[in-house]
């Protein structure tokens, strides 16, 4: 009945599982003998073992050049740049002028070696997000598009067609009611602008892209909103802004065709995996407008209730942009049937 | 064909388990025979069903029991008899003193703790809101206490209360027995009968909490809030609700179980159980959360009641009682803050 701090081991093809009365190993963990002999012996140990087995498997990720640790799968070719066209150089600065109005979010590759700079650069780290190389047919969903980076990249991979749903502006996002004054105040000056268009328009236009931008609260998605069912549903950076993320879930899985793919990417915390339950720690947006941490297990079960199966975890990495370092794992759901 | 061997092995403070499938099973049975006839020895060690608990505490539910026989019809008058005919019908799930001496066979008795949850003794002249009603006790005892006037929340279909999308379809696919077994399918029932017994004024209103509003409830001195927030998704939505049809200078008295095994963090830990447990519990939180969450929808200077530790028929669960305070009160021009604003659930 406790809740337990566990700790899995695979040794030898043996799942080992270390498990202990939560309360108990936090007090010993802050115990002197454990401080001075126990964990510098344990992390002697998992040292020798990571060299034996040859080398580091740590990367380097081009967040902010962070340290992940357990991204082993991360791949990280940079997208070829775009062939510049002889005598452009009139285009390029005419498309300065106009990015240069607009507060980016994405980090996007434009026409005329023209590359705007966001707050976030996912350039080249579309399989480590899950999303497959060859999308040829498929209908899919980008939730959360804001500047569109992801969306266009589904259609870079041959998507049928890619709807990128958004709210019209920051006032929609999920603030807590008391508090939405304040935090409306503090995105304008944090950005200058309400709006969350400007920047897909603008690209969408440069670069010719067929991508849909539909306004949807994702409390209110329904297959209805969105013109009928997907084959690929993606959602990043979203999660950890809501306050209710299994209605979220769930709405999602309502626009799911029968043998699509679910992309989940958030923030999470790892820490809250040693424990043998699903915890989430409750945050009120405090900071960053974010209402929770929670931790993989959490995650899980909320696709897991939403009626995703099966579900598998497809990488996690250290990560850090201009707000601070955090945590990020990436879930794929299937929907079976 | 060898299946999958499990092992779990108690040492002192430490667990150990142990998993492997098939070939390696076998391979490590060979080998760690000697080792494991000697853990067989020591079966008795091994913690019992402590699987898929999840660190989970037992938490009210509703998944009712069938109502057993009373230990008698009351005062034994022909009167109680009547009124026995009808209370035997209701499953219930308060147990409620009723005239003629008849006591509802209830799957919780809040009677022994009614004078703990830092309920006013005098509420003469108050509006008074019981969330989530279901047969009334709060709402009786409000009553009782004199409010002016007192009012209880619930709703009245199943398919209101907030269980996942699926589930809501497998209801309705499984029809009325499942709702039966569930306990859910008379909403409504055991409040009806009480409220006829014991003459009662309190006002029934069919409104989920997450579509309550001053304009569908107006605003109330006295909001008591107990042992619902723990089977809803999404507790904030409603707490905001709550602040919004809370009076200025009135009060809330949120009663909500807590897992006493989050608390040493120092952290707002929730743990999401996602009615994986078939009570309808989407969250166990740790009393700093729910206290977190109070502050959040714009109650000032919450305070704990109390702490209680309580018994329903599905085992034993720890409680706390926050009192939270609504907007100061101030002339009648005051506007009352966001009251009007858009919900989060359409």
């Amino acid at each position: 009945m406790a809740l337990m701090r566990a700790k899995k081991i695979h040794v030898l093809g043996v799942d080992l599982t270390l498990a202990m009365d939560a309360r108990r190993a936090e007090s010993l963990a802050r115990s002197p003998l454990w401080q001075r002999v126990g964990k510098p012996s344990l992390q002697l140990l998992r040292r020798a073992a990571r060299a034996r087995r040859g080398g580091t498997n740590a990367v380097t990720n081009s967040y902010t050049g962070a340290r992940g640790v357990d991204a082993v799968t991360l791949s990280l070719t940079p997208q070829a740049p775009r062939v510049r066209m002889a005598g452009d150089e009139a285009q390029a600065s005419a498309l300065r002028e106009r990015v240069k109005r607009i507060a980016w979010y994405h980090t996007i590759d434009l026409p005329h070696g023209v590359t705007v700079q966001g707050v976030v650069d996912y350039r080249g780290q579309g399989d480590w997000h899950g999303l497959p190389p060859n999308l040829a047919g498929k209908r899919c969903l980008d939730v959360g598009t804001f500047d569109g980076f992801w969306a266009f990249e589904m259609e870079n991979r041959g998507a049928a067609e890619v709807v990128g749903l958004d709210i019209e502006s920051l006032a929609d996002m999920d603030f807590p009611r008391r508090k939405r004054a304040a935090l409306v105040e503090e995105a304008m000056q944090l950005r200058g602008t309400m709006d969350v268009g400007q920047g897909f328009n603008l690209a969408r236009e440069i670069l010719g892209s067929n991508v849909q931008r539909s306004l949807c609260n994702v409390y209110d998605l329904a297959p209805e909103k969105v013109g009928g069912l997907f084959d690929v549903v993606f959602i990043s950076d979203v999660l950890v802004h809501l306050r209710d993320p299994q209605t979220a879930i769930e709405n999602i899985f309502s626009v799911m065709n029968p043998g699509g793919v679910f992309l989940l990417t958030t923030a999470f915390d790892p820490s809250l995996d040693a424990f043998d339950a699903p915890l989430s720690e409750y945050h009120g947006t405090d900071y960053s407008w974010v209402w929770w941490s929670h931790s993989s297990k959490s995650l899980r079960r909320m696709l897991e209730v939403a009626g995703f199966n099966p579900i598998e975890e497809l990488n996690r990495i250290r990560a850090a942009n201009p707000l601070g370092e955090f945590h990020k794992i990436v879930l794929r759901g299937g929907v079976t049937g | 064909m060898t299946g999958k061997i499990e092992r779990r092995v108690r040492l002192g403070a430490l667990e150990v388990r142990l998993a492997a499938d098939g070939a390696r099973a076998e391979r490590l049975r060979a080998l760690a025979m000697p080792a494991l006839g000697f853990l067989r020895l020591r079966r008795h060690n091994r913690v019992p069903g402590s699987a898929s608990q999840n660190g989970a505490v037992a938490s009210p539910g509703l998944r009712l029991p069938p109502a057993e026989p009373s230990s008698g019809y009351g005062d034994g008058g022909p009167k109680a008899a009547a009124l026995w005919q009808e209370v035997a019908r209701v499953r219930w799930y308060h147990t409620i003193n009723l005239p003629h001496g008849i006591v509802t066979p209830g799957f919780v008795d809040r009677r022994p703790v009614v004078h703990r949850y830092g309920l006013p003794t005098d509420l003469g002249g108050k509006r008074c809101l019981d969330v989530g009603t279901w047969d009334g006790f709060w709402a009786f005892e409000l009553e009782r206490r004199g409010a002016a006037e007192v009012v209880g929340l619930d709703v009245d279909s199943p398919f209101d209360l907030d269980f996942p999308r699926l589930e809501k379809i497998r209801l309705k696919q499984q029809g009325p027995d499942r709702l039966r077994t569930a306990g859910i399918d008379t909403i409504g029932a055991g409040f009806s009968v009480a409220h006829a017994a014991l003459r009662s004024s309190v006002k029934r209103v069919v409104c989920p909490i997450y579509e309550a509003s001053a304009e569908r409830l107006g605003q109330f001195d006295l909001i008591l809030c107990s042992e619902v927030l723990e089977h809803l998704r999404d507790p904030q939505t409603a707490l905001e609700n709550l602040f919004s049809i809370t009076r200025p200078g009135g009060q809330v008295l949120i009663a909500e179980p807590y897992n006493p095994e989050l608390e040493w963090f120092g952290r707002n830990m929730s743990l999401f159980v996602g009615t994986t447990n078939n009570i309808g519990v989407w969250w166990e939180h740790s009393s700093r959360t729910l206290k977190k969450m109070m502050q959040v929808a714009g109650y000032v200077n919450v305070e704990e009641a109390a702490r209680l530790d309580m018994d329903n028929k599905l085992g034993h669960f720890s409680k706390i009682v926050f009192r939270g305070h609504g907007p100061p009160s101030e002339p009648a021009s005051h506007k009352l803050p966001d009251a009007n604003e858009e919900q989060v659930h359409s």
